[in-house]
């Protein structure tokens, strides 16, 4: 295989799991570190990538501006977060008035109420969706004068670049958060709201806090995505995809960074290199004579089998997550690996409660 | 001291207070007044209302009638964390703990209503942000090593032992810089010789920071040797006050009790 080929197709998957850990970890604040119960990320993620369309395609069009430069470009990313912030917050502020179940399927409608927005409304390129201008690479060839293989070459380690920037951005962001007052509160409310509250940590204040900041965060990573993908369509953030970073938060570990990255990691790659698979890894399926008896299905095709093999065997065998609430580090790592036993062998003393 | 006490006014003034759930009546025409400095006992048989009340001090439960204030402000609708914020701390009867965060955590979130920090001095490691947490540290470990819990900061807090719990809720109260500070039952479970050490406790940080304190406690000698006035509550409805002695012998007192023991 060429070069230019390896690079399309390992470039477009790297682009796409650094998305796919930025969105995962902004869902983690709000599901796993705070104890809210949303099912409205992949709206959060619409809101961003629309804005991002609107910006370089609909009003340069419904204004009668010039084509989309630089400028506007770079005015995605951080008006998509704006925008997504606001949804944030008018999603928000009613809806943490409501606990648990009532949570969730409000966040769902609110996601359901977007993607049914696009999807009727001639504006927003109905369900056909927007195509979104390469704005990039026609700088890099108008502006900086790469012919147009070396644009190509140059677009996607930038978009592999600013996909990881944003996905560690999100998590040195988040990680800081966690790591302060606000973090603690954050946790003491997941652990016991009313004791909290009587503590003095003010529960509006917070959950709105983190709801808006899940939802910015959820909009760069949409502004990335509608960049690099140059199309944005309602069923792209449907009910399914958000679902999947549910699962990549639960398989995680509610209130675990690495964990998020590596179940990210995981449930990505998984239906990638299944693709790998040859013709001839078939399993049977089910039973059927009008079809001659047994059908048999390529490995390929089955992802969505190990999808829920994977699930099922995490839920069973490690129900809080592959990382629990704990942190990956390589200090700890060594100690395990090479240190004494020591004070970490928590000493029991538990009296009859 | 005690020449101020008498001309301020009084830290927390409870007057008619009354709460009702469904046809019970959990509390009734309930009136309190603390002077800065004084330590009042509440007791009475198990159901009294004494929790109630101070879910009702605290903000958890809103009264039917009658008014609070804390340090001269109304707490009429004011949310508990704002009721915190005026100087109120309390302890919880079923110990309410954070139970996945470490021992020292605990305390740190205690701080909350005093140490304000700014999200973007956090997120991005400001200098002042960095002073601030490295207060905390020292303030958490200095109240630790007050409760004698120093050496498990770093345990999660569901490990420690039962007393060791009751002594983190303390210190946890503590950190948010209370004026008044509500103990409920702290001596729950504590055997005769821990129920020394802790009498003792609660008169050093009642010095150290100041302290008025209510608390609520069925160990008698506990309470009557800690406590310079006793309120009885009663089915919701405040049978006695008074000095300790007085009130031991009240006859109203001696059946509400021995009442309730023969009903056992």
């Amino acid at each position: 295989m060429d070069f230019d080929k390896l690079l399309n197709f390992w470039g477009h998957h790297l682009v796409m799991a650094g998305v796919w850990i930025a969105l995962a970890l902004s869902l983690n604040l709000i599901n796993g570190f705070t104890g809210l119960f949303s099912l409205g990320h992949q709206g959060f993620w619409g809101v961003g990538a629309y804005v991002t369309a609107v910006v370089l395609t609909v009003l340069p069009a419904e204004m009668g501006w010039a084509d989309a430069g630089m400028l506007s470009f770079l005015m995605t990313f951080p008006l998509a977060m704006l925008v997504a912030a606001l949804f944030g917050l008018i999603v928000g502020v009613p809806c943490l008035r409501m606990r648990g179940d009532y949570l969730a399927i409000a966040t769902l409608g609110f996601g359901e109420i977007f993607r049914n927005i696009a999807i009727n409304s001639e504006w927003l390129g109905t369900s056909q969706g927007l195509s979104v201008p390469n704005v990039f690479r026609a700088f890099l060839q108008e502006q900086i004068g790469l012919e147009r293989m070396a644009a190509r070459r140059a677009e996607m380690f930038f978009y592999i670049a600013l996909s990881w920037a944003v996905a560690l951005l999100t998590l040195l962001l988040l990680r800081n958060l966690m790591r302060s007052a606000h973090g603690r509160a954050i946790t003491a409310i997941r652990d016991d709201e009313t004791a909290a509250e009587l503590l003095g940590v003010n529960l509006t204040r917070y959950k709105v806090l983190v709801f808006v900041l899940g939802a910015a965060l959820a909009g760069l990573a949409g502004a990335v995505y509608a960049n690099y993908q140059r199309y944005v369509s309602p069923n792209q953030f449907g009910f399914m995809q958000g679902v999947i970073f549910l699962v990549i938060v639960v398989m995680g570990g509610m209130g675990s960074f690495s964990g998020t990255i590596l179940a990210a990691l995981l449930i990505y790659a998984v239906p990638v290199f299944l693709t790998f698979a040859p013709d001839t890894w078939v399993i049977p399926i089910f039973y059927d004579p009008t079809q001659g008896g047994v059908v048999h299905r390529s490995l390929k095709d089955l992802w969505q089998v190990f999808f829920s093999l994977m699930l099922i065997i995490v839920v069973l065998l490690r129900p809080q997550g592959l990382m629990g609430n704990r942190e990956f580090s390589l200090v700890k790592l060594w100690r395990r690996l090479f240190g004494k036993k020591s004070e970490s062998a928590s000493t029991s003393g538990e009296a009859g409660a | 001291m005690s020449a101020s006490a008498s001309t301020t006014e009084p830290l927390l003034a409870v007057k008619d207070i009354r709460k009702t759930f469904g046809g019970l009546v959990a509390v009734d025409d309930f009136t309190l007044e603390l002077a800065p400095g004084e330590v009042v006992g509440l007791i009475g048989p198990n159901g009294a209302g004494k929790t109630t009340v101070f879910n009702l001090l605290t903000g958890v439960y809103k009264p039917d009638a009658g008014s609070i204030s804390v340090r001269g402000v109304d707490t009429g609708w004011l949310s508990p964390d704002r009721i915190t914020g005026l100087g109120i701390a309390r302890t919880f009867q079923n110990i309410r703990l954070f139970r996945d965060m470490s021992v020292v955590e605990n305390v740190k979130v205690g701080f909350t209503p005093v140490k304000r920090q700014s999200i973007l001095g956090a997120v991005f490691r400001s200098p002042a942000f960095r002073h601030e947490e490295k207060e905390i540290d020292r303030e958490a470990t200095e109240l630790l090593e007050l409760m004698g819990l120093q050496d498990l900061a770093s345990a999660r807090s569901a490990s420690l032992a039962y007393g060791q719990q009751r002594r983190l809720e303390i210190a946890r109260a503590l950190a948010s810089r209370p004026k008044v500070l509500l103990l409920d039952e702290p001596a729950a479970g504590a055997n005769e010789s821990e129920s020394a050490d802790l009498q003792q406790l609660i008169r050093d940080i009642r010095e150290r920071f100041d302290l008025t304190i209510l608390v609520i406690e069925h160990d008698m000698p506990f309470v009557m040797s800690l406590a310079k006035r006793l309120l009885v509550l009663d089915h919701g409805v405040t049978i006695a006050q008074g000095l300790p002695e007085t009130v031991r012998e009240d006859p109203k007192v001696i059946e509400a009790y021995l009442g309730q023991e023969a009903h056992q």
